[in-house]
């Protein structure tokens, strides 16, 4: 049986996404991160976080609220007003979520190798501690070059988005 | 799918991928305030992983130290937020736009 904490996680992770990727209209995109705030809390509070995540919640949920209220006197909520993109913006823009979304895939593959994360115990119970030596190990350790690999790519990458997003010669404004 | 995690591994993984995606919108979006929401969710994930980090301790005045810290993270989150807010209003004033683009030099 698949407990609550992935599924809320995905979902959070999913809205997340939704309010990055796809939330050109403002209040899709503020309430996409709400969604994601109020799962990565059922989460935490499943996971027992209690009084933490309750209060995670609330102060999450109160951040996207003032943006929400600040960006409805700032913007049309039901358009970006933003030029059309160029194509060299939007292949830098590719390769930058090309990249991000290795990082998450990696990340993901490795989670469902849990056995790497959780130290066993004396009695052989692999669910009863975290080994926080094993964190590093997933995080650095084996895949340590792989892990820097990634990280200059994605260095390499938004220098590139950056720069493309500059004119040349363009005012100061 | 079988799988030995418990919660708070769950939630460090989750934080992880939360940050990344908040970092992925920094950089993706052209608009002001989208920029800050995926500043947001990467504040999210930080106060996230320090809940996480209470969960795994045994003892209970570190678990207690831990969510005060996750805590201290969530509301330096929202006063980023807030002053970032104020940050894009200054300049929505100044310039009328909230196009990243036309925020390329820091003036003094």
């Amino acid at each position: 049986m698949i407990s609550l904490i992935p599924i809320a996680l995905v979902v959070a992770l999913a809205s997340a996404a939704v309010a990055v990727v796809f939330g050109q209209v403002l209040s899709r995109s503020v309430v996409a991160s709400y969604a994601a705030i109020a799962a990565f809390g059922l989460a935490g509070l499943a996971a027992g976080g209690g009084v933490v995540a309750l209060c995670f919640v609330i102060v999450g949920l109160l951040s996207f609220l003032l943006l929400q209220l600040f960006g409805w006197m700032l913007v049309d909520v039901d358009h970006d007003h933003l030029p059309a993109p160029t194509l060299a913006r939007t292949g830098a823009q590719a390769v930058v979520l090309a990249i991000f979304a290795a990082g998450l895939a990696l990340l993901g593959r490795r989670a469902f190798r849990a056995g790497e994360l959780v130290a066993p115990s004396a009695t052989g119970d692999r669910s009863a501690g975290f080994d926080p030596a094993a964190l590093g190990a997933f995080l650095f350790g084996g895949h340590g070059e792989l892990a820097m690999l990634l990280g200059c790519l994605l260095a390499a990458a938004l220098l590139t988005a950056l720069s493309l997003l500059r004119d040349e010669g363009g005012d100061a404004g | 799918m079988t799988n030995a995690l418990d919660g708070p591994a769950w939630l460090v993984l989750g934080s992880m991928a939360l940050f990344w995606i908040g970092l992925l919108g920094l950089f993706w979006r052209r608009n002001l305030v989208g920029m800050l929401v995926g500043l947001g969710l990467a504040w999210a994930s930080v106060a996230g992983l320090a809940m996480a980090a209470g969960l795994l301790q045994s003892d209970a005045e570190q678990a207690v130290g831990a969510g005060v810290l996750a805590l201290c993270a969530a509301l330096v989150g929202f006063l980023q937020v807030a002053v970032g807010l104020s940050l894009v209003v200054a300049r929505v004033s100044r310039r009328g736009s909230i196009d990243v683009e036309e925020a390329r030099l820091l003036e003094g």
